[in-house]
């Protein structure tokens, strides 16, 4: 019997290492950095396995509010999650179903923002503005108000893309089944869109996790920071000690990674179903 | 039916009117604040395009631009021919590993702007970064690349290239698998070669996808002010102040709303042109 194991062509194992060393450097050399005492960062000749770890950053840090801002991107990113696929999913029902001109152009407006809303930083000033004049800064809903606005477009793109591969064969029988029309568009069509739902909830959260310019502009009041303002502060409040500024990175980057690993693959195939196809 | 169409407006309603609320029409407020006095958050009174004549004079504004456009299409170059590459390269390889690979390529992308931009500036430090203590062990002469002009500009660049290729090259990747393998097929049959294949059937057939890429990662670039503000506050000497960096600093830091928000309505006139090119390449798709 011949062996079927693949050939791995020495040229691909370079590029793989290159790749691999080109991407995972920063966050390795963070991890490290975290890890180590403040004289093993500082120390000469360089330490990279060497060291004792210790946790001493990470506790310095959430001694500092760091855990509070992390709660409370995580309770913002649930929030934004929670109202934008809802919304996301009753417009995007809409929009498949409800022909008309008025909607045509309802829909060009949605498909403007997703590029609007990914040069955001234009838009700092005008919603500073704004959003002072209505008082609306510093208060706990400000930041979940703009995350979700800020990801609705491109969750109600990949809702209405899930919706359109739903027939419509199966929302006639739920009616010749009797079903009411809110059952059908508040119960059935998410759960049966349940795959898409789930890929935009992905994007939001990721939307609103890394956001930053805008959440360090509309908040100032330390107790509704956001975690990347947080992560920025560290930077300012103590100078350059880079053990908790990297301890910081790590922390934010978790839940980031832990997606990732888990549902890294449904993330590619909303990147190319939600940015490509019409 | 009437009724029917009523219920349609009011589900989309939610959607459009946080759309139009907070993301359209303060362009438009924006606009009418620039021709005004503004100070102190209070509109003054009517000064034409005094805002805009302030802000072309002002030569940090403009050397901004300059420097934005620059960082965004070397960056933009750099990231495109890379993930062009590594798409041509992904697409030969099948299976888990080729999942593997992408998201090992896609790391950057999702990595936030601050995280990126703080952990390469650790890396790059004078004193104490990795590169530096591999240079001196190697015993080559050490990079101060956060002291001078050029190589923090490079640096800059590098970090906005880093984080995009991979999405580059998933869109790409996604343009590669639907070519029909019956069509590379017929040109091997024909006796095309690998580049003849590539630039005349391979490109022309994924045109959209790259346009996309180029148009996201562009108006990504152009209004990425993160990066350079955390990687080295715009600096030194103002190498690194991009146009995005100058819109906040003219608000934030100088509080000169008044040419902010002049410049605002520059920036998004200029992100305007840009999204007038997605619109139509999102018709084309939808063809």
């Amino acid at each position: 019997m011949k062996r079927c194991k693949p050939k791995i062509r020495t040229v691909d194992l370079f590029v793989v290492l290159f790749i691999g060393f080109l991407n995972l450097t920063p966050m390795i050399w963070a991890l490290l950095t975290s890890l180590k005492t403040e004289q093993d960062i500082y120390a000469y000749p360089i330490k990279v396995f060497n060291f004792i770890p210790t946790l001493g950053h990470y506790r310095f840090i959430l001694n500092n509010r760091f855990g509070q801002a992390f709660m409370n991107s995580i309770l913002y990113s649930v929030v934004a999650i929670v109202c934008s696929i809802a919304v996301a999913s009753m417009a995007g029902y809409a929009f498949s179903r409800y022909k008309s001109k008025f909607m045509s152009f309802l829909f060009v407006l949605v498909v403007f923002g997703i590029p609007l809303a990914s040069g955001s930083n234009a838009l700092i000033i005008p919603n500073y503005i704004v959003f002072t004049k209505f008082g609306i800064v510093n208060k706990f809903y400000t930041l979940p108000l703009i995350y979700i606005t800020y990801n609705l477009p491109m969750a109600i793109w990949i809702a209405l893309g899930g919706i359109r591969s739903i027939p419509y064969e199966i929302e006639e029988a739920a009616i010749i089944d009797s079903c009411s029309k809110r059952y059908i568009i508040f119960n059935l069509i998410p759960r049966m869109n349940k795959p898409a739902l789930a890929c935009a909830a992905l994007f939001v959260f990721i939307g609103a996790w890394n956001e930053y310019i805008v959440s360090a502009v509309l908040i100032t009041s330390p107790q509704y920071r956001a975690i990347q303002v947080a992560v920025y502060d560290f930077m300012g409040y103590f100078g350059f000690q880079w053990g908790p500024l990297m301890a910081a990175t790590i922390l934010a980057l978790l839940p980031i990674l832990v997606l990732f690993s888990f549902l890294g693959r449904q993330l590619i195939s909303g990147m190319t179903a939600g940015a490509v196809k019409g | 039916m009437r009724r029917n169409k009523w219920i349609g407006y009011m589900l989309v309603s939610p959607a459009v009117l946080l759309i139009f609320g907070l993301m359209i029409s303060p362009i438009f407020y924006t606009g009418y604040i620039s021709l005004h006095k503004f100070a102190n958050l209070q509109i003054g009174k009517f000064v034409s395009f005094n805002n805009y004549l302030k802000l072309l004079s002002d030569r940090s504004v403009m050397n901004s631009i300059g420097t934005g456009l620059e960082i965004t299409f070397l960056a933009l170059s750099c990231a495109m021919f890379f993930g062009i590459l590594a798409s041509l390269w992904l697409h030969s390889k099948r299976g888990t590993q080729a999942n593997l690979l992408q998201l090992l390529c896609l790391i950057p992308w999702f990595t936030s702007l601050i995280i990126s931009a703080l952990n390469w500036r650790w890396i790059v430090n004078t004193d104490y970064g990795l590169l530096n203590s591999i240079l001196k062990n190697m015993g080559v002469p050490i990079v101060q690349i956060l002291e001078s002009t050029a190589l923090s500009f490079l640096m800059v660049s590098f970090i906005m290239a880093w984080r995009t290729t991979g999405y580059i090259m998933i869109l790409v990747l996604s343009g590669l698998k639907s070519l029909s393998e019956e069509m590379l097929e017929a040109a091997k049959v024909d006796g095309a070669s690998y580049l003849q294949t590539l630039f005349h059937i391979k490109f022309p057939n994924i045109r959209s996808q790259i346009i996309l890429a180029f148009i996201m990662i562009t108006l990504a670039n152009l209004n990425n002010s993160t990066i350079p503000l955390a990687f080295n506050n715009g600096g030194p000497a103002g190498a690194t102040t991009t146009v995005a960096l100058k819109l906040y600093t003219l608000g934030f830091a100088d509080l000169d709303f008044g040419k902010g928000s002049a410049l605002s309505v520059l920036m998004l006139l200029i992100n305007l042109l840009i999204i007038v090119f997605y619109m139509r390449s999102m018709r084309y798709e939808k063809v």
